[in-house]
């Protein structure tokens, strides 16, 4: 009985060891893929249980980190279905040269000429300019660009085709692009095309 | 090596950027860019402004209540007695202590608390707080949890500022000071400040709770506009209650849950109130 109890107090101890350096990226990833902090923290909640539950799982020398989120990926698309099925649509996209994607092709040319001064103003307007992204865009996005996943690896956690992952990848930084472009447009820093 | 043109370039720039292409394709891409002037621009210009998207995104950290939540509910699956727990580096022990909330750990209870009270108090005479028109738990959280335990020297230089203006909006609010226990459990006040939201001031009120943060956020629940309320963290729902003969409370609830309320005796458990 005491060694039952020592070892599940190892098994805790060793899970939260590896899950305390992750905190903060699964909370942010779960905070901007969910409606309010509750539901994301239901999401995070339930994805960290069935982590423990199947930490036996785990291969030791893998990555503990890209475990998890696909765990808590896997949650929230669980939880929501809609955003399964647009993660797994075709999107295909001939053309990947970002500034000829955009309408504001011009402004986004000012932008590019001197981008450090627009985007020291401009964090609050980010954050919300991701939350308008489509959930599947912004899903691929905050895996490659914040967390710093490879497509392969967003590809194996997503069970998506490498092709799609570039796909809403781009999809999703041209849109970010086209919101500077018109932040910088009606904020002044670059001249709108009536002025 | 086939070197690529402008075009072939600025298709691949966000792969090149992504460290996603193959040795052949990145040097290819790197003699490219270290003889067009043009298209080396762009590359800096893309790198520099990805990084100013991405760095408002990276900035936001777990409230150290969720993770008590989490740490609770890990250690209830793993059967671990007593919920030893760590919060941010520093361990802290989490004990659970008399059931209130059914299964909910202490920690979970002394998370998050939300108050507003319906008092007016006298405003007196106030002062602007230093820039800040909004203080919620998680700023309050990042805070304590940047310093490690202990309150930054930033926080307590504006902890000093309107500390006088806490401590009156403490006693008129009827939060308690240092001493005073929260049910069986003793409150270590932190720190306190006045906090202003759409002009209303109210304090906000910092406590150690058996190792838990635990912020109460009290206003004068007739002043605040439901614009106001609903900018206040976690508070899900409102309801009014009639406590101590007569006194009206407004109680933030967490997840349908009553967590504490405020009253003239200061901050009482849910379920030692009756409504």
């Amino acid at each position: 009985m005491t060694d039952t109890m020592s070892s599940h107090q190892e098994r805790h101890a060793e899970f939260m060891a590896l899950l305390e350096p992750e905190r903060d990226a699964l909370w942010r990833f779960s905070r901007r893929m969910s409606w309010d902090s509750s539901s994301a923290e239901d999401s995070l909640q339930d994805a960290i249980l069935v982590a423990f539950r199947k930490f036996d799982q785990f291969t030791p020398g893998t990555s503990f980190r890209a475990w998890l989120f696909r765990i808590l990926s896997n949650t929230i698309l669980n939880a929501n279905g809609q955003l399964r099925r647009s993660l797994n649509r075709q999107t295909l996209t001939e053309n990947m040269d970002l500034v000829s994607a955009l309408e504001k092709e011009d402004a986004y040319g000012r932008v590019l000429e001197d981008p450090e001064e627009l985007l020291e103003q401009v964090s609050e307007e980010v954050r919300r300019a991701v939350k308008a992204l489509a959930p599947a865009e912004r899903m691929v996005f905050l895996l490659r660009a914040v967390e710093g996943f490879a497509y392969k690896e967003i590809s194996a956690t997503l069970e998506i085709p490498m092709g799609t992952v570039m796909s809403h990848l781009f999809r999703a930084r041209a849109r970010l692009r086209e919101f500077l472009a018109e932040y910088a447009q009606e904020s002044g820093f670059v001249p709108s095309p009536s002025a | 090596m086939n070197i690529p043109n402008c075009h072939q370039v600025r298709t691949l720039l966000m792969a090149y950027l992504d460290s996603e292409l193959d040795a052949t394709s990145t040097l290819s891409m790197s003699e490219h860019f270290s003889n067009c002037g043009e298209c080396r621009s762009r590359l800096e210009a893309e790198r520099t402004i990805e990084a100013g998207l991405v760095a408002p995104l990276r900035d936001e950290a777990m409230p150290l209540a969720t993770w008590a939540r989490l740490e609770g509910a890990l250690a209830e699956a793993a059967g671990v007695s007593g919920a030893s727990a760590t919060q941010g580096g520093t361990e802290q022990r989490i004990t659970r202590g008399a059931d209130w909330f059914g299964r909910l750990s202490w920690a979970a209870a002394a998370a998050l608390i939300v108050v507003s009270v319906t008092l007016i108090f006298d405003q007196g005479e106030v002062r602007e707080t230093g820039g800040f028109d909004l203080v919620t738990h998680e700023v309050v959280e990042s805070w304590y949890r940047a310093s490690e335990g202990s309150l930054t020297p930033d926080v307590q230089a504006w902890a000093t500022l309107d500390e006088r203006l806490a401590q009156h909006h403490l006693e008129d609010l009827a939060l308690p000071q240092d001493g005073i226990a929260m049910g069986h459990h003793p409150l270590q006040l932190l720190d306190s400040r006045e906090v202003v939201i759409d002009g209303v001031r109210g304090v906000n009120a910092i406590y150690d709770c058996c190792g838990a943060v635990t912020t109460v956020v009290a206003f004068p629940a007739s002043g605040l506009s439901d614009e106001a309320k609903a900018r206040l963290p976690n508070a899900d729902e409102v309801r009014a209650f009639e406590v101590d003969g007569g006194l009206s409370l407004r109680v933030m609830l967490r997840r349908g849950m009553v967590i504490a309320v405020a009253s003239k005796h200061g901050v009482a458990l849910a379920d030692e109130i009756t409504y």
